[in-house]
Order: structure tokens, then C-alpha cells, then sequence
């Protein structure tokens, strides 16, 4: 951040005599400034350059005439956008869906991470973690298989033995509030042993003093979870919440459209699937690209608010 | 550090930012506009070549890429046939693969980086229609003018002009002549039939006594409960629609009619019909109870032929199916029958679109003379020898003025892949060493013959307007509606489609009526009534010169018919 209004207040070429102060912190700093630069250079040409073709969301993008060339349309494809009652229902099982896998997902690497904590047996621990990082790694395509295996009525396992169970197969993927929660099931089998990573780390901070200064003081397991290892991790918690924020409007495509189905696309159908049907499907690149903008502006917001609330409590990323 | 000094600090990073965001747009737009500039230069070194005897134009084309290229063989995009045509042919071609399921996708992308190849090869009309719309593609008229082959084809059959001519009266595309062929069928298990001494079903009703039948009886007789009346996923689930009269299915979604009058109605009924009678079989437990999941129907052809399902709809081509199913079960008997009467009457299912557009000119090609040439060269009987057969002496030797092929793997492999790259090839009717209508003994296994009655029956059972196809025409030759209606179209039947697939698998609890009352609400909400009101309008204004069903069925050809 520093480092950029530096290089920029130096390019009228300064006369040698005069020797200011800021001249001197800029060659102070030129080692920063030289290890800073890919990075700046990196988000400037790959993050901030493409944000340029947001215009098209005010355009008639049309291939031909290109992003620059096409006709400006105005609010038209916001019009456009919001009095469809398909995309009120697409922004609203967005919401919806993440959430509740916010209110889902997040706790679950937590307790993970205290309980590896509590492992006392290495080689215990170890594979364990392993085992649990392992569905990570696994493409959605390929869970997205294996969920929709198991909760099949004719060869799912699960419904052999609901069948043993009941006398009859139970449509697990058809409806709403079974579908819903095997899609949040899923998302938390398959990444929350990678999330409690972050969280042991933070756990490998802490004084192990504390812990035996209270077990001098009689405080059992879970008093010692309670006050020691939560109080500790919490800044990387409050960080991980503000984080998770920007991503409230955002689900994952791979996942849901991997689990989705016609019978539940009343509340499956999200923004990433409804971008990948229209925009690249049908080609409607503005209206899509205004729907990405939505979201996007949706996101930032929510940091900032996250950020805000975080600061009451001194917690604030910036 | 003081406030005023961060603020001033801020400032100018955002300067930065902003200066580096322009400059790099700028460049970027720059860039942008360059090759829109030397197209007309580099045009005039072509033409002043031209003159120049040999001078070899070089276009870039695409290419479907389903996967099934073997290893040893190389890549979609360049392999021995791709290499033949190079060194045979009168252009440098350059192929790009595009892959076949998400063609579309991947031809946006390209038309957005303006790396689009010079002819797209793209079977979807909707797609093209788009490309249309959008001025992506050059009218062709000139060009047939300068051409040979593709000219005389042209004249030979007018139904090319018709379908390949756009709003404004030009020709737009290059197509091909398949034939009025079935594309899909139903085939029943005759065996299972007679072993449960039931008659072919004639109507919906006695369809759904066979299937339950087939699912409770054991036609099989192997003891075991492990038999599916029938299918629903995919083509047998379109079937059931065609059945019904409904040309509302996973793909083709044109549920209009024209009524007594001749105006051209939406029609709820028959989509109503269809799918109760989905919902009967789901609830009777007559078909897989997994079928959504089913996208591409690819269980219940395992489902078939390993002989546990007795009512199958498929493509009539699917030959393989049919030979493993015999490999699998030696005494299993297949009959492929009528669609049976509905209370809408009895109709068809999908046929092959007998006059076919497979191919547009990208509007910025440099060089759309070498194309001409190139698809000159690709309609040329000589050409598609060659792609039929292979290269005499290495894939087939000649037996009574007939090509037969070498029966190895070696060659079976190197024939295996080239079909997409047949596209423009029209079915050549007189040819009488190629084609099932010309099996016998000599060019045929058993297995083919056997096929070769079924497919006579199919077209007999389809190809008939006792029996019409339920569509007003073809999905290939529909309309493109403007835009902003096309979105609306798109999510409105989308909504309609999910609203019913709920109804089917809903059990007692979501009726198939409420889920029409539903549907019709949905269909509303997404400007339903305008958008059947467009497609009256353009069925009232363009029901002579469109290329309708009965265009169809004026392409049926003397050979599919058993002599």
C-alpha cells in the first residue's frame, strides 16, 4: 500500500540537490519496492484490468463490436434482471443457500481442529488428519457422483437401509429439505478437515503455560477448551467469518450443479448456475455479467459490514 | 503519520490504480482494433495471388470432440484423416476441436477472444440462429455462385435453398440431404411378449398393461423380481410425449399446434396427458425410480441390453445396442412397433431432419473463397469414398465393384473416429454398396440383416402421415424468437419442465393438474402469452415459404422402404 504512492510522487524527475524526505524513504525502501512489484503488477493485470469489463453489464455486448464497440444500454439489463421472477428466486436460494452453509459449514472445522488438538497420540492424529483432508482433494464431479449413488432409490445404499428399516425407498434427492441437507452435508464432509488446517495452526500458538497453570488450578478438559483454546483461536475465527462474508453471495458452481436437479431447482438454482445457463449457454453475456456485478457489489458490502461489527469488538482486519 | 497525509497518500494510490487500469484498456482496445483494420489488406494480397496459379488458401475449421480418438491415432484435430485432407484437398485446413456436448460454450468463448474458426460446424439451429442474429456469420450466395459441387447440389435439391435462407432472403449456411429417416424408435422385447402370450399393445392403455406385465410377471423367467416394465429416462421419455402428441421433451420444447383454423395454439392438453402417464408408471413402479438421474439414458440401455427391460425408445442407429444385447442374450427378439394411439390420435416420434444445415461462415474470415473450395472438396462423392471406406488397399479391398473392409482392429480403430468430420456429406441414394438399405449376404454379418428388417419396419411404422410427427416442423427449422422473449422463453419453460418432473415424481401429494395449473401461472409470469402470440404471428405470416413437416414428408425416399 505504501509502496505505490511512493513510486508514483517520484516520476516528475526530481533535481539531484534537492534530497527530500520522501526521496530518502523511497530508496530506503527500494528492496521492498523491487519484491512488491510482481504482486502489484499480478493484481493489476489480473484483477483490477478485467474488472474493466464489467462495462459490459451497461452494454449490448455483442462479440462483433467487442467490449469497447458495443452499444451502451444503460440500466437495461438490471431492467432486465430484476423483472424476471426467475432471478428473484435465483437471489434468493443464493442467499439462502450459503448461508446456511455458513451457519453449517463453519463451526465443524473448529471442533475439528479442538479435537485434533486433543489427540495425544501421534501417529493417531496424524493419519487421522490425513484421512480427513483427503476429500479436498476430490473433484466436485466425483463426490457429486458418489452423493448422488448413495441416495439413489434403486442401487443407493443409504436407501437399502431405509428400506430394511421402513419397508420403503425415501426419494432423498427429490425433496427439498432432504436434498438441502445432504448438499450441506456433503459441502462439510468434503472440506472441513481442509478448513481445520488453518485453525491448528492458530492452536499451535498457544502457551502451553496456560494449560498447565490451569490444570494446577483444577480446570478440567472442556474448562480448559472453554477459556484457554477458544479465547485464542478467536482472532482467526473473527477473521475467517469476515472473509466467509465476501463469499455469502457467491456458491460454489461445481457442487451445486454437480447435486442439482429439476424437482428441487426451486431452491437449487443459485447465480453461478444461472450465469453458466445464460451467459455461456445462451450467450447472454451483459445480463449475466449484470448479475456478477450484483453479486460482487452484494459481497463487498457485507466485508465492509463484517469488518465494521468486527471492529467493535478490536477485531478489524484493516 | 497524519491523517491528511494517509488521505492524500490514498489519493494518490487510486490515481495509480486508475492511470494503470486506462492506460492497460486503452492498450487493449488498441489491440482490439487492429485486426478489424488489416482484414481488407490482407485480403488484397489473396486475390492479386489468386491470379497466380497455386497459390493455396488456409482456413481454420472446427471439429466435434466426443473423446474416442484411440491414443495411437492422435488428436480430434489432427490425425490420418484430418492429414488426408491437408495433402489432399485444395486448402491448408487447420482443424480446431471443439468438444461435442459443450459446443456452444466453447464457440461463444471463441467469438469473444475473436478466435472463432472460419466454418463453423454446428448441427444446433438454434445456436446458429443466434449466430445469425448477432451478425456473426456471412451470407454465402456469392460464394455457391463461384462454386461447383456444392452449386449442382443446390440445384439438384431446392429444400436446401429453403432451409438454409434467412430472414432477409439470404442464404446463410451450408446443409446436407439425409433422407426423411426415423431417428427414434420403441422396441419392445417380442420375446417377452410371447412368453407372457400378450399381444402387441396398440393403444397408451394396453402399453401400460404390458409394462406392468413386463415388471410383475417375470417375462424373463428367471425367478427373480429384476425386470423394468419400461424406460423413461431420455429418448424413452421423449417417446412417451411424442406419444401423447407433445412436442414438449427434454430437447425440443414447440408445444404449438395449428388448430382448425390454422392459427397456431399452445397447447396444454397433451402436455397434460403426458405426463400423468409418466406419473402412472412412476407410481406403478413400472420404470427405474432413479430416471432423473439417468440424463443421457445411459442405464436403461444397460438396463436393456443385459436383458432386464422390455419397452425401450433409442435411436434407430443404435446398432451396437441391438449386438451386444444378442451377445448378451442369444434368444432375445426385438420388435420395433408403432407409437401407440393416444386420445390425440397416433403419431410418430422424432424423425431425422431429412434436409439438414451443419455449416456457417464466421463473418470475420480472411479468406471465404477457400472455404467454397474446401466444402466443394468435402461434398465430393470422391471425398466421402474415401471417408465411407478408408483408402483402398489399407482399409478395404474391392469385391464385386462394392468396397468391403479389412476386418482387423488396426483398421476398425483408424474408421472409428472419422464421423465428425463426415459432416457435410449428404446420403448418396444411389449408391448401392453403402448404407443398411443395402446389406445382404455379402457386406453383412446376420446380425446386420436381422438389424436391417428392423430398421425396414421402423420406417414403416414412422415414416407415414397416417402416423404424423406431432411437431410443426422440425426442431432444426424453428424460428429464432428475438432476445429479450428468448430469455424468457428459456426460463419459462424451464420452470414449466421442473414444475412437472415434480408433479411425476411427486407421488399423491402434487397432482399433475395442480402442477399444470402451476405451470400455466409460471409460463405467464415469464411472458408465456407473448411469446405464443410471436409464434402464431410468424406461423400465420411464414406457413408457405417455412420448411414445415409436410416438407418433410415430401423428402421421403423409395429406397428406405422395403423394395
Amino acid at each position: 500500500m505504501k509502496a505505490t504512492p511512493a513510486a508514483s510522487s517520484t516520476s516528475p524527475p526530481a533535481t539531484p540537490a534537492q534530497s527530500s524526505p520522501n526521496r530518502r524513504r523511497l530508496k530506503q525502501n527500494i528492496p521492498w519496492l523491487i519484491m512488491f512489484a510482481p504482486v502489484a503488477v499480478y493484481f493489476i493485470l489480473f484483477k483490477y484490468v478485467p474488472m474493466g469489463g464489467l462495462v459490459i453489464a451497461f452494454k449490448d455486448y455483442h462479440f462483433l463490436h467487442g467490449v469497447w464497440g458495443s452499444e451502451w444500454a444503460g440500466l437495461k439489463n438490471f431492467q432486465m434482471l430484476f423483472t424476471d421472477p426467475a432471478t428473484i428466486t435465483t437471489i434468493r436460494n443464493t442467499l439462502m443457500i450459503s448461508v446456511l452453509s455458513m451457519v453449517v459449514g463453519f463451526p465443524f472445522p473448529i471442533v475439528l481442529a479442538i479435537m485434533f488438538n486433543e489427540v495425544r497420540k501421534l501417529w493417531f492424529r496424524k493419519s487421522l488428519q490425513t484421512l480427513l483432508y483427503l476429500p479436498h482433494f476430490l473433484s466436485w464431479v466425483i463426490v457429486g457422483g458418489m452423493v448422488i449413488t448413495l441416495f439413489s432409490q434403486e442401487t443407493g445404499a443409504v436407501n437399502a437401509l431405509w428400506e430394511r428399516l421402513t419397508g420403503s425407498t425415501y426419494p432423498f434427492l427429490y425433496n427439498e429439505a432432504s436434498w438441502l441437507t445432504i448438499f450441506l452435508g456433503s459441502g462439510v464432509w468434503k472440506e472441513a478437515g481442509f478448513g481445520a488446517i488453518i485453525y491448528l495452526a492458530a492452536l499451535a500458538n498457544i502457551d502451553p503455560h496456560l494449560y498447565e497453570a490451569a490444570n494446577l488450578d483444577g480446570a478440567g478438559k472442556f474448562k480448559q477448551i472453554w477459556h484457554i483454546t477458544l479465547p485464542g483461536i478467536t482472532p482467526v475465527i473473527v477473521l475467517m467469518l469476515i472473509l466467509g462474508m465476501g463469499r455469502v453471495m457467491e456458491v460454489g458452481f461445481d457442487q451445486v450443479y454437480m447435486l442439482q436437479n429439476p424437482v428441487v431447482s426451486n431452491i437449487s438454482e443459485v447465480i453461478s448456475t444461472y450465469i453458466y445457463r445464460m451467459g455461456l449457454q445462451g450467450a447472454q453475456f451483459s445480463i449475466t455479467t449484470a448479475m456478477g456485478m450484483f453479486e460482487a457489489v452484494i459481497g463487498l458490502i457485507l466485508v465492509i459490514a463484517a469488518n465494521g461489527v468486527a471492529r467493535r469488538f478490536n477485531q478489524s482486519l484493516w | 503519520m497524519t491523517t491528511k497525509q494517509w488521505k492524500s497518500r490514498l489519493a494518490l494510490l487510486l490515481v495509480g490504480i486508475m492511470a494503470c487500469v486506462i492506460f492497460a484498456a486503452c492498450s487493449s482496445n488498441g489491440q482490439n482494433n487492429e485486426p478489424a483494420t488489416p482484414t481488407p489488406g490482407t485480403n488484397t494480397p489473396d486475390n492479386a495471388a489468386a491470379e497466380e496459379p497455386k497459390e493455396r488458401g488456409s482456413i481454420t475449421v472446427s471439429v466435434y470432440d466426443r473423446g474416442t480418438v484411440p491414443a495411437e491415432e492422435g488428436t480430434m484435430d489432427n490425425n490420418r484423416w484430418t492429414k488426408w485432407i491437408n495433402e489432399n484437398g485444395p486448402v491448408d485446413v487447420s482443424f480446431v476441436s471443439v468438444p461435442r456436448w459443450e459446443s456452444q460454450q466453447k464457440f461463444n468463448v471463441m467469438f469473444a477472444s475473436k478466435s472463432a474458426p472460419d466454418l463453423i460446424m454446428e448441427y444446433d439451429t438454434a445456436y446458429r440462429n443466434q449466430l445469425y442474429n448477432q451478425q456473426l456469420i456471412m451470407p454465402v450466395d456469392e460464394l455457391i455462385e463461384n462454386s461447383t459441387n456444392y452449386k449442382a447440389m443446390l440445384e439438384e435439391y431446392p429444400a436446401l435453398r429453403k432451409v438454409t435462407t434467412k430472414e432477409d432472403g439470404k442464404m446463410y449456411e451450408f446443409a446436407r440431404v439425409i433422407g426423411l429417416q426415423p431417428n427414434h424408435a420403441l422396441f419392445i422385447r417380442a420375446d417377452w411378449l410371447e412368453a407372457l402370450n400378450i399381444e402387441v399393445p396398440q393403444t397408451t392403455e394396453e402399453l401400460f398393461e404390458v409394462a406392468k406385465a413386463f415388471k410383475e410377471q417375470d417375462p424373463d423367467g428367471n425367478g427373480a423380481d429384476d425386470t423394468y416394465g419400461m424406460a423413461l429416462s431420455y429418448i424413452s421419455g421423449m417417446i412417451v410425449d411424442y406419444m401423447h402428441g407433445s412436442v414438449f421433451t427434454m430437447f425440443e420444447k414447440q408445444p404449438w399446434y395449428p388448430d382448425a383454423n390454422g392459427e397456431l395454439i399452445h397447447d396444454w392438453d397433451r402436455v397434460q396427458a403426458a405426463a400423468e402417464y409418466k406419473k402412472r408408471l412412476f407410481d406403478a413402479g413400472l420404470v427405474d425410480r432413479d430416471f432423473l438421474t439417468d440424463s443421457k439414458g445411459e442405464k436403461a440401455k444397460q438396463d436393456f441390453i443385459n436383458g432386464k427391460l422390455g419397452i425401450w425408445g433409442t435411436s434407430i442407429g443404435d446398432f451396437p445396442a441391438y449386438e451386444t444385447l444378442k451377445q448378451n442374450n442369444p434368444d432375445a427378439r426385438i420388435q420395433v412397433i408403432a407409437l401407440p394411439e393416444s386420445e390425440f390420435g397416433q403419431f410418430s416420434p422424432v424423425l431425422y431432419n431429412p434436409v439438414q444445415s451443419v455449416a456457417a461462415v464466421n463473418v470475420m474470415a480472411k479468406n471465404p473463397q477457400a472455404i467454397m473450395e474446401y466444402v466443394d472438396f468435402m461434398v465430393d462423392p470422391e471425398t466421402k469414398k474415401v471417408f465411407d471406406y478408408g483408402i483402398e488397399g489399407e482399409h478395404h479391398t474391392v469385391e464385386n465393384g462394392c468396397p468391403k473392409l479389412i476386418e482387423t482392429d488396426e483398421v476398425k480403430a483408424q474408421l472409428s473416429y472419422k464421423a465428425d468430420l463426415m459432416m457435410m456429406f449428404s446420403t448418396d441414394f444411389t449408391n448401392e454398396c453403402a448404407d443398411w438399405w443395402n446389406y445382404n449376404e455379402s457386406n453383412a454379418t446376420p446380425l446386420q440383416l436381422e438389424y436391417k428388417d428392423i430398421r425396414y419396419d421402423a420406417v414403416e411404422a414412422y415414416v407415414s402421415q397416417d402416423r404424423p410427427n406431432p411437431a410443426i416442423t422440425s426442431s432444426e427449422h424453428m424460428p429464432l424468437i428475438p432476445e429479450d422473449l428468448q430469455i424468457n422463453q428459456q426460463n419459462g419453460f424451464k420452470a414449466v419442465e421442473d414444475i412437472l418432473t415434480r408433479a411425476i415424481i411427486g407421488g399423491t401429494g402434487y397432482t399433475v393438474e395442480q402442477a399444470i395449473g402451476d405451470a400455466k401461472a409460471a409460463w405467464n409470469k415469464s411472458n408465456g402469452e407473448k411469446i405464443d402470440q410471436w409464434y402464431a404471428d410468424w406461423y400465420r405470416d411464414n406457413k408457405d415459404s417455412a420448411f414445415l413437416m409436410n416438407d418433410m414428408y415430401d423428402l421421403a425416399q423409395d429406397v428406405f422402404f422395403r423394395p
